[in-house]
């Protein structure tokens, strides 16, 4: 663990050299230049080259399945190299080198300045392959930066982001290991794949501020209402809780990760998932317990860890829930196993990709290289004709070169899976019966049970239909209730409707001949009673 | 110049800096008025694109003269059921800290209760903690509500906004000291 011990004096002097670089930072519009060298001081412009490292403080964020108890353990915390992060000297405002960090947080920066002047050196909270970068959403996107007056001449500089953490409490001036710990994370779940295929990743954002609070609405993100951590798809952009003595994610790596998992799905794989809330024992739409039971199987595999913990504050101390992902409690956690059950997903995962262990033997046997699961993610997974679900996963997997469809079958029976043939489920029961095979034109008056949410598996039904060629037309009505309908062709999506009315949703779409389509009809009822669906598929 | 005397230097140009050249704050002042109800539920939009795991309960609170109604409603059966209050920036809870203690739900049930509290200066925060067990697994939600609006020294920022001549912007903080 590092600790800070420096004498009094030497604060002293450190902080008036932080005061004078922010002083230089803040005023540095002034374009004046007095001996005409370009750099804004006196004296001969000479070539410095400085060399340091940039490292950051983890805390680990511990959770005992064992005692169920948890937290962030400061006194565990580790000094660890900032990885691929961009280093920069600025005179001001003006940027005059840049470089990136190599693995081991090292750096080495060659720029031109006038001699004994003073420049300030700054390590970004951004990488650059694949490019990352963690901004305050509470003020303007800017990306997280820490920065030193660095003295022209001066040939070793290190940058060191503290945790911050007193004993009680963060002091806000020294919390500067939050944004560094995210893009650690999202680094680390990067580099897993592309240790072991090319990947291109898309830039990535992430939105980190101590003002992330565990709350929506009002003046939004801006202000630091996110909700909670999450990745929104229309931005593209990942948001993590930072508010102290409420929520704070940014040491949470499994969170984090988790996060990072949807990025990666909705940018390279591909979901189906319809969101919504949702929990261990719960009876799911499999495209849901996919999405969420991915995510936090790929956060075990990436990290590599399969103890899940987030922690968080109840009243004045800070506590952890969290999961074995390799191993169900006793009692089980996984009340409704199978393909319903994001438990089982996110369990079933980390066994295809974990090594077999003495206790797992008799039905673990399958030890798949990570370079296969991203085949079957950004392969079969995203093109599926049918909705994306352990079942098309699965499917997917079993064809690649060098996976035993044995093996799978066994593990995936030990989730109450069937043995899965088809992308559409079927080998499982219960996942082939969510999809009905019909013919255009069709009608029919569906039961549905209510009194479940709308991302449970009662409240869904699917269709799989062929395009005509001509105009298809999707109607689904009921005078009382709310229902949503959406077609997908192989992930794109054909149509859908799905506004909060009661009464008929329907769209149109010209379809292409011999083309699978399915179609899913959701419905919102959450009171008991069943209520009915009348749906029609007709062609023009 | 005595050992204080960089401190107290050091300050005055730290508080310099963003004053004479630029201005770090929230974009945009919250909507802290006396009267507030916020829903951290599962309908928010956050809770549909793929928020990370949480308790199954929507949490709402409705904030007003010292004192919050609030409202948890279980979207999955719960037990060992614990709720925690509490305050951050200065919101100061009066009553009972923990309202619910072992509580039993089943799905769609609602337990309500009064928070009594005391308001920090400026904007500050309730925090409900609602921890149990749902279907097997212990798990907790957060969610926090604001009062009150936030003053100007709320709203400064702890470091120093840096736009570059090339456009980019930086959220600058004074490095700690170098690991030994």
């Amino acid at each position: 663990m590092y600790v800070s011990r420096k004498s009094a004096g030497n604060r002293a002097r450190s902080m008036l050299a932080l005061a004078l670089g922010l002083a230089l930072v803040a005023c540095s519009g002034d374009k004046d230049d007095d001996d005409g060298d370009g750099d804004g001081d006196g004296g001969p412009t000479v070539t410095s080259t400085v060399s340091g490292k940039v490292t950051f403080d983890f805390v680990p964020a511990t959770y005992s399945p064992i005692t169920d108890t948890g937290t962030l353990a400061f006194s565990q915390s580790t000094v660890k190299p900032v990885r691929n992060g961009v280093v920069q000297v600025r005179k001001g405002t003006t940027l005059i080198a840049e470089t990136t960090t190599d693995e081991q947080g090292n750096f080495s920066l060659t720029y031109d300045a006038a001699e004994g002047s003073s420049v300030t050196l700054y390590a970004l909270a951004k990488t650059t392959d694949p490019v990352i970068q963690v901004e305050d959403n509470t003020n303007g996107s800017a990306i997280w930066a820490v920065g030193t007056p660095l003295t022209v001449g001066t040939t070793s500089k290190s940058i060191h982001a503290t945790h911050g953490w007193s004993g009680r409490s963060y002091t806000a001036s020294q919390r500067l290991a939050a944004p560094f710990a995210i893009l650690d994370s999202m680094y680390t779940a990067s580099h897993a794949f592309m240790d072991v295929r090319p990947v291109n990743f898309p830039a990535l954002k992430v939105n980190w501020s101590p003002n992330n609070v565990p709350q929506s609405g009002g003046a939004g993100v801006s202000a630091g209402r996110i909700g909670t951590s999450h990745f929104n798809p229309k931005e593209n952009e990942i948001y993590v809780l930072g508010k102290e003595g409420a929520d704070t994610d940014e040491f949470d790596d499994h969170v984090i990760v988790h996060e990072w998992g949807h990025f990666f799905e909705s940018n390279l794989s591909r979901s189906d998932s319809i969101g919504g809330p949702h929990a261990s024992g719960d009876v799911l739409d499999p495209r849901v317990a996919f999405g969420e039971g991915y995510g936090n199987g790929l956060s075990a595999i990436l990290l590599p860890s399969s103890i899940y913990a987030d922690t968080s504050w109840s009243g004045s101390s800070m506590v952890a829930f969290g999961f074995d992902m390799e191993t169900a409690p006793t009692p089980t956690d996984d009340t409704n196993p199978g393909v319903f059950s994001e438990t089982s997903i996110m369990r079933l995962l980390y066994d295809l990709f974990d090594g077999p262990t003495g206790t797992e033997a008799t039905y673990d046997q399958v030890d798949l290289d990570l370079g296969i699961i991203y085949d079957v993610l950004v392969g079969p997974q995203k093109t599926t004709p049918a909705f994306t679900t352990v079942g098309s996963f699965i499917h997917g997997l079993k064809a690649q070169p060098g996976v035993n469809a044995a093996d799978v079958d066994r593990l995936a029976a030990h989730y109450q899976i069937g043995p899965i043939r088809s992308a559409f489920g079927e080998g499982d029961a219960r996942l082939a019966a969510m999809y009905t095979n019909v013919t255009v034109p069709y009608s029919a008056t569906l039961s549905l049970p209510g009194g479940a949410p709308y991302n449970n598996q009662v409240q869904n039904r699917y269709f799989v239909f062929t395009g005509t060629g001509r105009t298809i037309t999707v109607k689904a009505t009921n005078p009382t209730e709310d229902l949503g309908i959406e077609a997908l062709a192989n992930g794109e999506v054909a149509g859908s409707a799905d506004d909060n009315l009661m009464g008929t949703e329907t769209f149109s779409f010209p379809s292409r001949a011999d083309v699978t389509y399915v179609l899913a009809l959701t419905g919102y009822k959450t009171s008991s009673g069943s209520y009915t669906a009348a749906l029609s598929i007709t062609s023009q | 110049m005595n050992r204080f005397a960089p401190a107290v230097l050091s300050g005055l140009l730290a508080l310099m800096a963003p004053v004479a050249c630029t201005s770090p704050s929230q974009n945009t002042p919250v909507d802290g008025s006396a009267e507030e109800s916020q829903q951290a539920s599962a309908l928010d939009a956050a809770a549909h694109n793929t928020a990370k795991p949480s308790a199954p309960v929507e949490v709402d609170a409705r904030l007003a003269d010292g004192k919050a109604h609030v409202t948890v409603r279980f979207t999955a059966p719960a037990s060992k059921v614990q709720v925690d209050v509490s305050g951050v920036d200065g919101l100061f809870v009066k009553s009972d800290a923990t309202p619910v203690r072992g509580g039993r739900f089943n799905a769609e049930a609602t337990t309500e209760f009064d928070v009594d509290y005391t308001p920090g200066s400026g904007q500050s925060h309730l925090v409900v903690s609602v921890s149990g067990a749902f279907q097997g697994r212990r798990m907790t939600k957060v969610a926090s509500f604001a009062t009150g609006e936030p003053t100007v020294e709320q709203q400064k920022a702890q470091g120093t906004v840096l736009t570059g001549d090339e456009g980019q912007r930086l959220m600058v903080m004074p490095a700690g000291p170098e690991p030994k």
